[in-house]
């Protein structure tokens, strides 16, 4: 697989070499983007920092945010560095430093000493009155992916539409990732080392949006190309500046909760593989469950309109529920798909249980 | 996309022609479509301004997908499945939600097999929302899959009539056009858009349209759509075979998509609501050329009992034509076939060449969806080697051709030795008689005898009996012609004692003398490989890879010290022993496999070697290797040897066919153990020969038995 992704980079590198020779005016003609991609190049960075290793590229991208020189970017371990630098779109070379950390959404706000420089606006265009982008908007990605731009040279261009916006569900080896918000999924191959912290940009060089980190989607295991759309990084940005990063780090608790399911009558079939399937092994007698219908051998398909796969899927989705929530399941019974009401989520249950407690001390609570 | 530019509008070609690369007359609708409208007001606030071709695109795009929203739906399996659960998960992705296309208002949706394999039978179908109804969940169930193609049909429950979508003609279809990829893996409430062109309208072998938009487990199952918003035909994986693949999710999003077109689909529709599995046909031949693409279409053997073999069609015949469709490689054949289901009948029309000059044969097999079971079996003898030839290093096309089955005069086909206690013993077959045909026997009396010249056309032409049959073997004895009748038998277990030398002249006092020790570099190799082979053969040479437990790069000192136990088998038997070195200190990996491959094309440059006697043998970590290089080299390789070594679980075990059995040796502690005896039953059933080595005392006396073997490998 990682051959056709890079393949496929190289054809998009040959454009992104075409596109910057060609960044005459006089050559821009009506329904390309020279333009656009001029304006927004002179607004991203490479950035180059720790790492270096085998798998991990020392290398990422980022956009110039302001004036004064606030470089946003995606916190990654190439951060991990006393000296990061930065190359702007004039072949100018800065040293960065690291001034806040956006724990959730991943987010990493540098510093450089210089003024007067070219910056995007974190503005959303909705908020200006013009279109906001939806599925199927052509889009720009603007960034040093395989670090092919060197020295001086502009970064790559890759072209695409948003394919999607979704709740980002993902995972990074086998850890789920914390952030949680929409995403753009885009229909070209962004997910590549370097890339992270480009811009996305419309064909007029609007910024829509951050190349995000290299992640699997949690449910197939495919490669997300996928950007934060630029009002998350408005938030991220006004917070970083306000020094909130302790704060965003605490939101990050509610990631893997595990739900004592007993207290709404469910007993589920022993959870033994990594996506055991939620069938039900038994109902508590004149419980919840037992009043909403379910019986022994359902499959629960969906919490709340939400589909489930697994009984991990299905325990974070009751986790999100607070006391007094509606908890609706669908569930396959007898080869018919079945609604099931089961009311309110009571008070005492479901309990939050540590996910290091073992069987044991559960059985004793 | 039938419309095409006025010539009188072809003004404006140059200023955009840059942009439109990929499209036939799409853009000037677009364009004169948007000069047009914006008077009126499209293009207002929720337009992007800027370039109006390319927004005008954008909105054709979006307006496309629009048009068949309401028919794309969101299948998930419901409940886990075995077969989903493949090893290797982070190289192919995962079963996940995925996509549907309603194709009939009742509630019949095709989808993806990716999203329901075999053992899933129930889905959850997202539908989506129309004008009355709210988007909801039904169950559908899986009511019957076109297994070649990877489809599945679902019948869900609507209530009421859901919306049928467009279809795109295929034969509308150009390289070049824009399509549009949608699906609703990533979220039920929106249908997600990739953008791209249609890459070639006819590939994985008829099955396909190829498309460069993403295409992903997010929308496998999803349409493919044209700017006009009609289906052209449904995304699903399709393995690239000529790159090994087994799956064709290992191309999601990499700028290769398959769709099958919808027009296949619709055809076997009704077969498909009639709860019908539809299995790709097969016709149960096998070709001579090794190269699977480009070869001559020459059947080198019949599947007995398989739709070829009932029509009558025998090895040597040439397909000439296929469906109507003349061929003239191996591929064209696989085009006719390939998108075949079990159960049609095709036309076929071979030139079979005989005594009275070349013969056209128009016959009709019937596909069938399984072939019998077949299992190797003999006759019980071994005919002369080819005569080698006296230069070395001959041009490396020359080899090649060789390789391929081509042009070499043929030596009269002589049987050398004959094996104990065979048929072919019993009846009397003696050493020195020359095999001229075979004559089909008790099966389809009264045909043409078929004429063989060499091992390899024989073996071929035997293969294609079962166990238990009687083949006629027209031999030539002196000057007297005999037929004798040779029932084919199951392979002996062990391998005689008394061998007749192959190279009887080369057995002097001194066996260093008479073999020489030679390092095989070729470009691109890590590390050399050594091989120990006669001076001066005069037969074409055995060749005996050994793989020892992995101890790191071979040095000459090494190799030498290993090849003197191994010299005077190699010079008696004529056999190449190869030692290879392991890359890594204590490991066997794909780098070594590798470096097998370059050292065995090394090796023909120094001599001619018989490719019915290729064996791969180790001991320990090493036989387990040996047992996945024969499975990587696959026919090329005849025998593998494995002492104390289990096969590897991930490999498994092949079942045998024609031209692909093996004869496995067996040996060691291992091999009296419960693993080794339940390898031995599983070996066996699945049709290879297996052979149980002895234990022997000394280096000497086992490299004896293995080039014994070796020779052995040439039993017909």
């Amino acid at each position: 697989m990682n051959r056709c992704r890079r393949d496929r980079c190289l054809c998009w590198l040959v454009l992104g070499g075409l596109l910057s020779a060609c960044l005459v005016p006089r050559l821009a003609m009506a329904g390309e983007p020279t333009a656009a991609i001029m304006d927004a190049a002179r607004k991203v960075v490479k950035l180059y920092g720790a790492g270096g290793g085998r798998s991990l590229e020392a290398y990422q991208t980022g956009m110039l945010v302001s004036t004064e020189g606030h470089v946003l970017t995606v916190l990654s371990s190439v951060l991990d560095s006393d000296g990061i630098d930065c190359v702007l779109d004039d072949g100018r070379r800065y040293p960065a430093v690291l001034i806040a950390a956006d724990m959730l959404r991943e987010l990493a706000l540098l510093r450089i000493e210089a003024t007067e420089l070219p910056a995007f606006s974190l503005d959303s265009p909705a908020d200006s009155g013009l279109p906001s982008a939806r599925v199927g908007t052509r889009v720009l990605a603007l960034s040093n992916l395989f670090g092919v731009a060197v020295g001086d040279e502009r970064v790559s261009v890759q072209q695409g539409v948003i394919a999607a916006r979704i709740p980002l569900e993902a995972r990074r080896g086998s850890h789920e990732v914390a952030y949680r918000g929409d995403v753009y999924v885009l229909d070209c191959t962004t997910n590549n080392p370097g890339s992270p912290g480009g811009a996305l940009v419309d064909w007029q060089g609007r910024l829509l949006g951050m190349l995000g980190k290299e992640l699997r989607t949690s449910q197939t295991g495919v490669w997300l190309n996928y950007a934060l759309p630029v009002e998350t990084l408005a938030a991220g940005y006004r917070g970083l500046l306000a020094g909130e990063t302790e704060a965003e780090r605490t939101a990050t608790a509610a990631e893997d909760v595990d739900v004592d399911l007993a207290g709404l009558g469910i007993v589920f079939v022993p959870d033994l593989l990594e996506r055991t399937p939620p069938f039900v092994e038994a109902i508590v007698p004149d419980s919840p469950a037992a009043r909403a219908g379910l019986a022994a051998d359902d499959l629960v398909v969906a919490v709340g309109g939400r589909a489930v796969s697994s009984q991990r899927a299905m325990r974070q989705a009751i986790g999100m529920l607070v006391a007094g929530d509606a908890v609706n399941l669908t569930v396959i019974h007898a080869g018919e798909l079945l609604e099931c009401p089961l009311g309110p989520l009571p008070e005492q249950a479901p309990r939050l249980v540590p996910k290091n407690e073992t069987e044991a001390e559960k059985e004793q609570r | 996309m039938t419309m095409h530019p006025d010539p009188e509008q072809s003004s404006g070609r140059g200023a955009i022609s840059l942009t439109t690369l990929h499209m036939s007359g799409l853009p000037w609708l677009l364009l004169l479509g948007c000069l047009g409208f914006a008077r009126l007001g499209w293009g207002g606030p929720d337009e992007p301004s800027g370039s109006s071709l390319a927004a005008a695109e954008e909105q054709a795009f979006v307006a496309a997908v629009d048009r068949v929203a309401a028919s794309i739906v969101r299948v998930e399996a419901a409940g886990a499945s075995v077969s989903g659960l493949r090893p290797g998960a982070e190289a192919t992705p995962a079963i996940g939600p995925s996509t549907g296309v309603v194709v009939a208002a009742e509630g019949w949706i095709v989808a993806s097999a990716f999203a329901l394999p075999a053992d899933v039978d129930t889905a959850i179908v997202t539908l989506s929302a129309m004008e009355q109804t709210a988007a909801r969940r039904v169950a559908g169930r899986v009511i019957g899959r076109d297994k070649g193609r990877g489809i599945v049909l679902l019948k869900v429950d609507p209530g009421e009539a859901l919306p049928v979508p467009a279809w795109a003609a295929r034969d509308t279809l150009a390289v070049g056009q824009w399509v549009l990829a949608a699906g609703r893996g990533w979220a039920s409430e929106q249908v997600s858009i990739a953008v791209g062109i249609v890459s070639a309208t006819n590939r994985a072998w008829g099955r396909a349209v190829q498309t460069d938009a993403a295409v992903s487990p997010a929308n496998y199952g999803g349409p493919l759509i044209d700017v006009e918003g009609r289906v052209i035909g449904i995304l699903t994986p399709l393995p690239a075979d000529t790159a090994g693949m087994q799956q064709g999710t290992e191309l999601y999003d990499a700028g290769i998509g398959f769709a099958v077109p919808i027009e296949d689909l619709l055809r076997v529709l009704p077969r498909l609501q009639q709860g019908e599995s539809l299995e790709p046909g097969l016709l149960g031949i096998g070709y001579r050329d090794r190269d699977a693409i480009n070869g001559d279409p020459v059947i080198g053997f019949v599947r007995p009992g398989g739709p070829a073999a009932q029509v009558g069609l025998r090895t040597g015949d040439r397909i000439v034509s296929i469906g109507g469709q003349k061929v003239s490689r191996i591929a064209d054949v696989r085009h006719g076939i390939m998108p075949l289901y079990d159960g049609d009948e095709v036309e076929m029309v071979v030139v079979r060449s005989g005594r009275g000059g070349d013969r056209q044969l128009t016959l009709h097999p019937r596909l069938t969806a399984e072939l019998p079971p077949w299992k190797k079996g003999i006759v019980g003898m071994v005919v002369e080697r080819q005569t080698a030839s006296p230069e070395r290093g001959r041009p490396a096309d020359v080899a090649r051709n060789e390789d391929r089955g081509g042009a070499r005069a043929p030596s009269p086909l002589t049987v050398r030795w004959v094996w104990p206690e065979t048929p072919a013993d019993r009846m009397g077959v003696q050493a020195g008689d020359r095999v001229e045909a075979v004559l089909p026997g008790d099966r389809n009396a009264g045909s043409d005898p078929q004429p063989v010249a060499t091992a390899a056309e024989l073996g071929s032409i035997l293969e294609g009996y079962l166990v238990g049959e009687r083949p006629l073997l027209r031999i030539q004895r002196g000057d007297q012609t005999v037929d004798l009748a040779v029932e084919l038998a199951t392979p002996p277990v062990l391998i005689p004692e008394a061998v007749p030398p192959v190279e009887a002249a080369l057995e002097p006092s001194d066996p260093a003398s008479a073999t020489r020790l030679v390092k095989l570099q070729a470009a691109e190799m890590g590390e050399p490989a050594w091989a120990v082979l006669p001076r001066q053969p005069t037969k074409s040479l055995g060749v005996l890879v050994y793989f020892d437990e992995p101890r790191g790069p071979l040095d000459e000192a090494t190799a030498a010290a290993a090849a003197a136990a191994w010299a005077p088998a190699s010079a008696r038997f004529g056999v190449a022993v190869v030692f290879v070195g392991s890359t890594e200190p204590n490991r066997w990996t794909r780098a070594d496999m590798a470096n097998v491959v370059r050292s065995l094309s090394a090796l023909r440059g120094e001599g001619d070697l018989d490719r019915e006697r290729v064996a791969v043998v180790g001991r320990a970590a090493g036989g387990s290797f040996a047992w996945a290089v024969a499975a990587a080299l696959g026919p090329a390789i005849r025998g593998v040897g494995m002492l104390d070594a289990a096969i590897p679980r991930q490999v498994g075990i092949d079942l045998a066919e024609p031209g692909r059995w093996r004869w496995v040796v067996l040996g060691g502690q291992r091999a009296d153990e419960d693993a080794g005896l339940r390898e031995k039953t599983a070996l066996e059933s699945a049709g290879h020969a297996v052979v149980r080595m002895p234990t022997l005392a000394g280096a000497a006396a086992q490299a004896e038995w293995w080039c014994r073997w070796v020779e052995c490998l040439g039993l017909l």
